[in-house]
């Protein structure tokens, strides 16, 4: 799935200033429930599922990329979220590489899509392993630049 | 070209998502060989979480890895088994 498709850009907090890595991946399932990308019945599920999968093993990953996620059941399509967090020093996310995490992609994957999962996965992965892709985001001001990036990017567009 | 080559088959039924990622890359981090993992016509480093999360390698697809350096048999060895065992994962 291209990620103009997976993400609108409301989906992309600019910005971001979590306390720490739970409170992030709190605040980022929240805007998912709050806008309505995940309903109100599979909240509970989906704050457990992602929450669950965090602590038995991190998702901080390479180059500042963090990706908590979950599988809950009542779902009818993807629900995702972006934090790109502000300022200079990153989240401490206890990634594989021990650097923190700048971008930081919530998702939360209907149960019964395993082929979904590993594609979502691998799309975002494909995106963000362009460190062109990553610096752009992280010097987005406003949501709506952010998804630009992503749509730029998408159309095979050079990012200075 | 050098290096030593061996193909392994996906079985867990999730397919190579994250953690199985994260595993591959925590076992070939002990290790110095090179190691380059090909899924059909995509072929990444074996050292980084995300290109192999990029493999979008499912249940049943074969992978081919690709190994150079003084321990890359030993290497080798090591991930067909992680690999055959589906990850050890139980989620």
């Amino acid at each position: 799935m291209q990620l103009t498709k997976l993400f609108a850009a409301q989906d992309l907090l600019v910005n971001f200033r979590p306390g720490d890595k739970w409170e992030a991946i709190t605040q980022m399932l929240d805007h998912l429930c709050e806008s309505g990308r995940i309903p109100a019945d599979a909240a509970e599920a989906a704050r457990e599922a992602v929450l669950a999968r965090e602590q038995s093993m991190s998702t901080g990953m390479e180059h500042g990329i963090a990706i908590p996620h979950g599988a809950v059941e009542g779902l009818e399509e993807i629900a995702a979220c972006m934090g790109i967090v502000g300022g200079d020093e990153g989240l401490p996310f206890d990634s594989i590489d021990g650097g923190p995490a700048r971008l930081i992609v919530v998702l939360v994957i209907p149960r019964d899509q395993k082929l979904l999962h590993i594609r979502t996965l691998a799309d975002v992965a494909r995106a963000l392993t362009k460190e062109a892709v990553r610096e752009a985001l992280l010097e987005s001001e406003t949501s709506d630049d952010a998804w630009g990036i992503l749509a730029r990017n998408e159309a095979g567009a050079e990012l200075a | 070209m050098g290096g030593h080559e061996q193909r392994a088959k996906i079985v867990n039924p999730e397919g190579l998502h994250a953690r199985p990622c994260h595993a591959v890359v925590s076992l070939v981090r002990e290790y110095e060989s090179v190691l380059r993992i090909r899924n059909g016509a995509t072929e990444v480093n074996g050292r980084s979480i995300l290109e192999l999360m990029t493999l979008s390698a499912n249940c049943g697809d074969e992978l081919v890895l690709r190994a150079e350096g003084e321990d890359a048999l030993a290497l080798l060895e090591a991930l067909t088994a992680l690999i055959a065992a589906g990850f050890i994962e139980n989620d």
